[in-house]
């Protein structure tokens, strides 16, 4: 009996409601509905009994007069059990934040686009829609037309605010200053800023150079393409979502069509797969090299920016070789690939990998030989292993920790299966250890294109697939360059899907972040930020706050600090109150 | 025109100084301006440097459609900038909200918050379109004097 099989048997036993009711869709995909008062005793026992400690996200739909949840949850070695539960619309459902912190944010965007009620939720910044936005509109919801919003709808910024925050304290008399408190002052970062290269925004508390808490607010990139995807059709969807981001384009299309193949039960020739995975590994390459100069920017390193960069546009030479374009490549269908691989562009690939593999390996040997850059990653960002398995972070910033989390192995799709490789961890649990990491997982990658180049099966590269997808769901899981990427799609048996929920890699490590940054200094922000590798017009899709005491806070307009200065220079005897501005 | 006035004006002509600023979009288009000062492209051959904040910048360079929830910020940044200023929308989302374009959280291209002084369209627009587009900039420049 397999391990799935087990799962089910033993899920069957200690529920007598579930009887029959735990549908094996195929190895490593369970299903499961239960009604919402048994809900939370079945998921208990899941997450603490059957091992299933890994909450992938999720997924909200809106059923008519109740609101459909579908928590995914998997197990280190693959299996992933979906437990549907069913509340009535304007009935609460309980936070699942005790079991996993890093649920916050999924419960979040329930609240926002489907209008979940949450029992308990923590108070904090809304996510993903924009500040303004107004009551009772719902985007997910069946019925919700975005004609209802005025054109003017649209995080609108608070006049002159400045966002200053300052302690009680600070308003005391100078003798009885403590200097913690003092210093104690929220410096926004973002949405604009030279370190991001993105639109997000960190409102940092600090105590002198330490930062005290941290507050993300995300959601400056939120299109609202999962409506979108709901209102054209499967074809239409697998450009839509290729374009959720431009730097793992690929990884998103293949997850959607992957997820629809299943549903279709469609049966996608070898040789596309084949095509899929090296598309998928060359653009891990692009990514990582990508990342590998962001990182060096970060750190003031720019010449290993711009050595990075240029090794990497051979990848993107061989990218538009391969599928006609440089970025966003479109080479997915639903049932195949579009475009085969010819003799010359396999064997000018194979060169190509060559040479980077030689350019790599001076790259590893700088990251374990260089001094100033092994001195400035150690013991940056760190989060140990049990931190990683707690907030459900993926992809390189989990394997950094020593946790070997990866798709490919996990629960192989595509060509995986066939093909060797190893999973690169390392025990730094920091910026260093995530820089070697990624610089592994290339050489990793190196093989795994060669191997699937000379090992190209012979066949079609793609299989009709109807216009009408039947009836059904599945939950597609890829390893994207930054971590796992996981799509849901339900459909109805019409040419649009009934739901398309997508949650990106960096959704889940940003819960790290807030971690990593806890009582670093401020000019460790940029590179720690940078080391999950974040890719915000994924996730967009606001993270948890971590509360900094029980002090009171304020915060302070110009107008408003410029009197306070005058008041505080007037206690030291000295009036500016009557200085004019232009005066200074 | 002053002595002054025209060296400033070749200075400008000989160093634009760009800000790039996400609004939104996919990071393709944000990832390929970054080639473009890259190496293989090297777009600072034209004196074009890439600055931190907008008080520094003479082209606001923008990818991606318009967010609702960036569009005032992305008004503010432009209001920083010193006069006289310039906007390059850059990729098909930037000049129109391309495959986007519907999307309730989205208000169009850049040219629905701020004017746009020249549009490069492609999905993404390749680092030769993107120089190609700013050095078309620059010449109109050079002629409006």
């Amino acid at each position: 009996m397999s391990d799935t099989e087990n799962v089910k048997s033993k899920l069957e036993a200690k529920f007598d409601f579930l009887k029959d009711k735990v549908l094996l869709q195929r190895e490593r995909r369970l299903w499961a509905e239960v009604p919402y008062d048994k809900f939370m005793e079945v998921f208990d026992h899941a997450v603490k009994q059957l091992g299933f400690a890994f909450l992938n996200t999720i997924t909200g739909l809106d059923a008519g007069a109740d609101l459909e949840y579908i928590y995914h949850l998997a197990q280190a070695e693959g299996t992933m059990l979906n437990l549907k539960t069913k509340q009535s619309k304007d009935k609460p459902i309980k936070t699942i934040t005790g079991y996993f912190p890093s649920g916050i944010i999924y419960e979040r965007e329930l609240v926002d686009l489907l209008g979940a009620k949450i029992d308990t939720l923590p108070p904090g910044i809304r996510y993903p829609l924009p500040d303004d936005w107004p009551d009772n509109q719902y985007p997910l919801r069946k019925d919700w037309n975005a004609d209802v919003l005025d054109k003017n709808v649209g995080g609108k910024m608070e006049g002159e605010n400045l966002n200053i925050t300052v302690g009680p304290n600070y308003m005391k008399e100078p003798s009885d200053f403590s200097i913690a408190h003092t210093n104690d002052v929220t410096i926004p970062i973002g949405p604009q800023h030279p370190a991001l290269k993105e639109p997000e925004s960190f409102s940092v508390a600090l105590r002198g150079e330490k930062i005290a808490a941290i507050q993300l607010r995300l959601g400056y990139n939120h299109r609202g393409i999962e409506k979108g995807a709901e209102q054209r059709s499967y074809i239409q969807d697998v450009y839509l979502i290729e374009r959720i981001c431009g730097i793992c384009s690929h990884s998103h299309s293949t997850a959607y069509v992957q997820a629809v193949e299943e549903i279709a039960g469609l049966a996608v020739p070898k040789r596309a797969q084949y095509i899929r995975t090296i598309i998928g590994e060359l653009e891990r390459v692009h990514s990582h090299l990508l990342w590998l100069g962001v990182a060096g920017h970060e750190i003031g390193f720019d010449t290993l920016l711009m050595y990075s960069w240029r090794d990497r546009e051979s990848v993107m030479d061989i990218l538009a070789l391969i599928t006609g374009n440089r970025v966003n490549y479109g080479m997915n269908l639903i049932g195949g690939v579009r475009r085969d691989i010819t003799k010359e562009e396999i064997d000018q690939t194979l060169k190509v990998i060559d040479k980077l593999e030689e350019q790599t390996k001076y790259y590893i040997q700088l990251a374990l030989e260089e001094v100033t850059l092994i001195q400035r990653l150690s013991g940056v960002g760190t989060l140990t292993t049990d931190d990683v398995l707690r907030l459900g972070a993926v992809g390189p910033t989990a394997r950094a920790s020593s946790v070997p989390r990866d798709v490919r192995r996990d629960d192989p799709y595509a060509a995986y299966g066939e093909i060797p490789f190893k999973v690169i961890t390392d025990n730094h649990n920091d910026v260093y250890g995530r820089t070697i990491v990624r610089m592994l997982e290339l050489m990793e990658a190196y093989g795994m294109i060669r191997f699937a180049l000379n090992n190209l099966p012979d066949g079609p590269i793609s299989v009709r697939a109807p216009r009408k997808i039947p009836a059904g769901e599945a939950i597609s899981r890829y390893e994207a360059p930054r971590g796992e990427d996981v799509h849901y799609v339900r459909s109805n048996g019409t040419e649009n899907p009934e739901r398309v929920k997508v949650r990106a890699p960096t959704l889940a490590n940003t819960q790290a972040v807030s971690k990593m940054l806890e009582d670093r200094y401020l000019a460790d922000l940029p590179i720690v930020v940078a080391a999950i590798d974040p890719c915000f017009s994924c996730t967009d899709r606001s993270i948890s706050v971590v509360s900094l005491d029980n002090e009171e806070r304020k915060t302070m307009t110009w107008k408003q600090l410029r009197d306070y200065s005058v008041d505080w220079y007037k206690k030291q005897g000295v009036d500016f109150s009557k200085m004019k501005r232009s005066s200074f | 025109m002053k002595v002054i006035d025209k060296i400033v004006h070749w200075a400008r002509l000989k160093s634009p100084w760009i800000l790039h600023f996400n609004t939104g979009a996919c990071n393709a288009c944000d990832i390929e301006i970054i080639a473009a000062l890259t190496p293989r492209f090297d777009i600072e051959r034209f004196g074009v440097q890439l600055k931190g904040t907008p008080r520094h910048a003479d082209i606001l360079v923008c990818s991606g459609p318009v967010t609702r929830q960036i569009r005032d910020r992305l008004v503010r940044i432009y209001e920083q900038m010193p006069e006289p200023k310039f906007v390059v929308a850059v990729g098909t989302c930037a000049t129109s909200g391309g495959v986007f374009q519907g999307l309730y959280n989205i208000l169009g291209g850049i040219d629905q918050a701020i004017p746009v002084n020249a549009y490069i369209p492609g999905c993404p627009a390749s680092p030769q379109a993107i120089i190609d587009g700013v050095v078309k900039l620059l010449k109109k420049l050079e002629e409006s004097e």
